[in-house]
């Protein structure tokens, strides 16, 4: 069975366009990426996309956004749902793995974020190479990041690709100035 | 995939993980290492900073985690006079 979606991903017009041309995604790395390392995107929800790109444009300084939206095809055997019992025993099982593995180190570790989520979660591909993670999540508006407000209900779906082969036909489905 | 072959899957990659390797992943992956003291994890997160609502409190929270599970937690007040400590 195929897994496929409407994926949307808000970033900077430059960037945008950078990845229209090239069809080309940078898979982020670093220790903040809440489903680990991936090209992110929204399931399905270009009102979200244009919320991050608004947030993150107020945060690193640019004024003109644009959307991504790209079709997200891949076997459906290399995705790893998180919002299934199967994805979240596993998670929970590498997790606890993990935090005895890091409490027999021979040094400390300090993270700028309380969850290590992301960490365990490439762990977890390198086990069974995933090729997609999603999760339902709740992701801060504009208004929430200013008043620093957090729910636990989620309000979108997010999606991390870890391989540029399953991201197909990126279009620039909407660009703006923020206001 | 059978959750105990998952299960012996993963304690395989971790007891296979040097020190030095899982110190590799983890400064590759942007962590800070800290060298003066074994297995504890210290969190400087966002929740730290002053968390402020409109017509509340101001307060600070600090909040450190060791793998015993102890949390201490520490409230006190934006001008730094302590609150309460809970512990």
């Amino acid at each position: 069975m195929v897994y496929s979606l409407t994926g949307h991903h808000g970033t900077n017009k430059t960037s945008a366009y950078i990845i229209h041309e090239t069809k080309n995604f940078i898979i982020s790395k670093n220790e903040e990426l809440w489903l680990g390392d991936g090209a992110y995107f929204f399931e399905n929800n270009k009102k979200m996309a244009w919320n991050w790109s608004k947030a993150e444009g107020h945060k690193k300084g640019y004024k003109e956004y644009g959307i991504i939206e790209a079709n997200i095809e891949a076997d459906e055997n290399t995705v790893l749902n998180l919002d299934t019992d199967f994805g979240q025993d596993f998670f929970h099982l590498q997790r606890e793995a993990f935090m005895e593995r890091l409490g027999k180190a021979r040094f400390s570790v300090k993270a700028k974020k309380k969850f290590f989520d992301g960490e365990v979660i490439n762990d977890m591909c390198t086990i069974v190479p995933y090729k997609i993670v999603c999760q339902k999540m709740f992701v801060q508006l504009v208004r929430d990041r200013r008043i620093k407000v957090l729910s636990r209900v989620p309000n979108c779906r997010v999606i991390s690709v870890r391989d540029n082969q399953c991201i197909k036909t990126p279009i620039i489905c909407e660009e703006g100035v923020l206001k | 995939m059978n959750r105990d072959i998952l299960l012996k899957k993963i304690q395989d990659f971790y007891n296979n993980m040097s020190d030095e390797e899982l110190r590799n992943k983890l400064e590759t992956a942007g962590f800070e290492i800290l060298n003066e003291k074994a297995g504890e994890i210290s969190i400087e997160d966002y929740d730290y900073e002053e968390f402020s609502l409109p017509k509340t409190v101001t307060l600070n929270m600090g909040k450190k985690y060791k793998l015993s599970y102890s949390i201490e937690n520490t409230w006190e007040l934006a001008n730094n006079s302590s609150l309460r400590n809970v512990g």
